[in-house]
């Protein structure tokens, strides 16, 4: 009887301590995510890359065949994000929940571009608005911690960060109808007064699956965005659709 | 008296006079319980709080305090929008020149998009999208099978559910003294049904249905008594604590219970007896989980027909299980 109380006591902590929190995987054909809720299928066959020369991944150890292996996930500040689920369902106890920031982060060669692909759970109030309206007012909350607004970004923006939106409009994604939002970011040094200024554009498709935290399904929102620097983002906006222009749905199951 | 009426002669002039005030606008500044009256301009109740905050404030573009006025120029998908989450007017799409962004080449800018309110409107939403930003290659399922399966750390074999064959071969050690066969080899064979309850989960449920046999024989144990031990036995298999430790090994523990032959002693007697037990298995899972071998231990109870001057009884001894355990599912 000891042995068997053992053995219930400790499966629940072996089986947890399995290995590091999946997020996704590079299978013989496309990125699958590990929600299954989406996929990005390779640039050109059979080399597992998903975007062109220049592009490195940042948010997966690199194996030595070359392929993507482990999900980074140190520091955790920059790869994960921390909510509490009483925002998003009622509950007597408070229960943090963390989640990845990205899915997939490219970044440029010259350290400021990325491509970067996430999935968030919507509040209640977000969840029944149309998409439009929630990236529009996901971008405009930017920087601006009291709107308790969905990250789009999936970066944390520092407070005072001014949203400029330039272009905004209907976008389709593997037929599922989304919202795209072009943006300036500008940030002014409260020293020097310099400026910095990084553009955006962010592609929000709502999902038909669901954010499973614990036995909660929450619906879902999924992200593609590209940020550069303004000279740069019209030259790697053609690698930026071309990645999206390989995502996949799954089919609801 | 006087004084009475000379009061409610004042009231009823102030009262005159505050209602000749209401209708004229100005005067009294409580509210009034009557409807509020049509502002003369175009300005909606909704951007008058952004009137009133400064400059730098309504720049920020947040949409409690008004929008910015170069977001007036661009449109908002409708489709779902409740009338509560309609923007104000304020934000409806207006003509206004092409931003910067035009100059990148984007698809859409304030002025496409107010074209496009116009043929939502009279189209429908189906037009509407073939003038939307459109990032889709065409490449369907069926041009690139969906492939779940993350083979690192993901559980094997893909699905939830699995049907299959298997068997185990054991000794079966114990039982107390006088037992007339030998300790095994009890042989077993069973249909299988497994089921993941997650393809991310390693927790499974592990039902069987088997039929096992162990060598049978009769024995005199003295004062006149013979014994035989149960041959054969069918019984289910819940094995609900079932996990995978990694996706390589699996353990799983669960009870048994069935109906078991209790044998005739010197052709008398015989019947059909419970049998209840439990076991355990460690398993190797092999050809990307379709077939496991393994140890299984356990325990159970083995029904022994008892003759006697008496007549004939029938009694439970509890025999230990140990010996090997293979199975095979398919896809």
């Amino acid at each position: 009887m000891r042995w068997l109380t053992a053995l219930a006591l400790a499966a629940p902590l072996l089986t947890g301590c399995l290995g590091a929190r999946p997020i996704g995987f590079f299978g013989s054909h496309a990125f699958y995510t590990a929600r299954d809720h989406y996929r990005v299928r390779y640039l050109d066959g059979d080399e597992r890359r998903l975007l062109a020369d220049g592009w490195d991944i940042e948010n997966f150890e690199v194996g030595d065949d070359g392929v993507p292996d482990v999900a980074r996930l140190d520091p955790p500040e920059a790869y994960m994000d921390s909510h509490a689920l009483s925002s998003y369902v009622p509950m007597r106890r408070e229960y943090a929940f963390s989640t990845e920031r990205v899915e997939l982060r490219y970044r440029r060669e010259d350290g400021v571009s990325e491509i970067y692909a996430r999935s968030l759970p919507l509040p209640p109030g977000w969840a029944e608005a149309d998409v439009g309206l929630a990236m529009r007012r996901s971008v405009l909350s930017l920087g601006n911690p009291m709107a308790r607004a969905p990250n789009v970004l999936g970066h944390q923006v520092p407070t005072g960060t001014v949203v400029h939106l330039r272009a905004e409009g209907r976008a389709e994604v593997d037929g599922q109808p989304g919202y795209y939002c072009v943006f300036d970011l500008i940030q002014t040094d409260r020293r020097t007064g310099e400026e910095r200024v990084r553009r955006a554009s962010v592609i929000g498709v709502r999902s038909e699956h669901s954010y499973r935290v614990r036995r909660y399904r929450l619906p879902m929102m999924v992200v593609f965005g590209l940020i550069t620097s303004p000279s740069d983002h019209a030259d790697l906006r053609p690698d930026f659709e071309s990645l999206v222009s390989r995502v996949d749905f799954a089919p609801r199951r | 008296m006087r004084r009475t009426t000379a009061s409610l002669l004042a009231c009823a002039l102030w009262l005159y006079a505050a209602s000749a005030a209401a209708q004229s606008g100005e005067g009294l500044s409580a509210p009034t319980a009557g409807p509020t009256p049509a502002p003369s301009d175009d300005t909606t109740s909704a951007e008058a709080p952004a009137d009133e905050l400064p400059d730098e404030l309504a720049d920020t573009g947040l949409p409690d305090t008004g929008l910015p006025d170069e977001l007036a120029d661009t449109e908002l998908a409708d489709t779902g929008t409740s009338p509560a989450d309609a923007p104000p007017e304020s934000v409806q799409p207006q003509e206004s020149e092409p931003s910067d962004a035009d100059a990148n080449g984007w698809p859409m800018d304030p002025r496409t998009t107010a074209e496009f309110r116009g043929v939502e409107r009279f189209l429908g939403l189906e037009q509407v999208r073939r003038g939307a930003w459109v990032l889709d290659d065409r490449v369907s399922l069926e041009d690139v099978p969906w492939d779940g399966l993350d083979p690192r750390a993901a559980y094997a074999p893909r699905g939830l559910v699995h049907w299959g064959i298997g068997g185990r071969l054991a000794a079966m050690p114990g039982g107390g003294a006088g037992l007339p066969a030998p300790d095994g080899p009890m042989i077993e064979a069973a249909f299988l049904l497994d089921i993941r309850y997650a393809q991310d989960l390693p927790w499974r449920m592990r039902l069987a249905l088997a039929i096992n046999y162990q060598p049978y024989d009769e024995a005199n144990v003295g004062g006149g008594v013979r014994i035989a031990q149960s041959p054969l036995a069918i019984r289910l298999r819940v094995m609900a604590l079932s996990f995978d430790l990694t996706r390589w090994l699996g353990v799983r523990i669960g009870p048994d219970i069935g109906m078991q032959w209790a044998p005739p002693v010197s052709g008398e007697g015989g019947e059909m007896t419970w049998l209840f037990g439990t076991s355990a298995e460690v398993v190797l899972n092999l050809l990307d989980g379709l077939l496991e071998v393994g140890l299984v231990g356990g325990i159970q109870s083995t029904a022994v027909g008892r003759g006697t001057r008496n007549g004939w009884e029938v009694a439970l001894r509890a025999e230990g299980v140990l010996g090997a355990t293979v199975g095979y599912f398919f896809e």
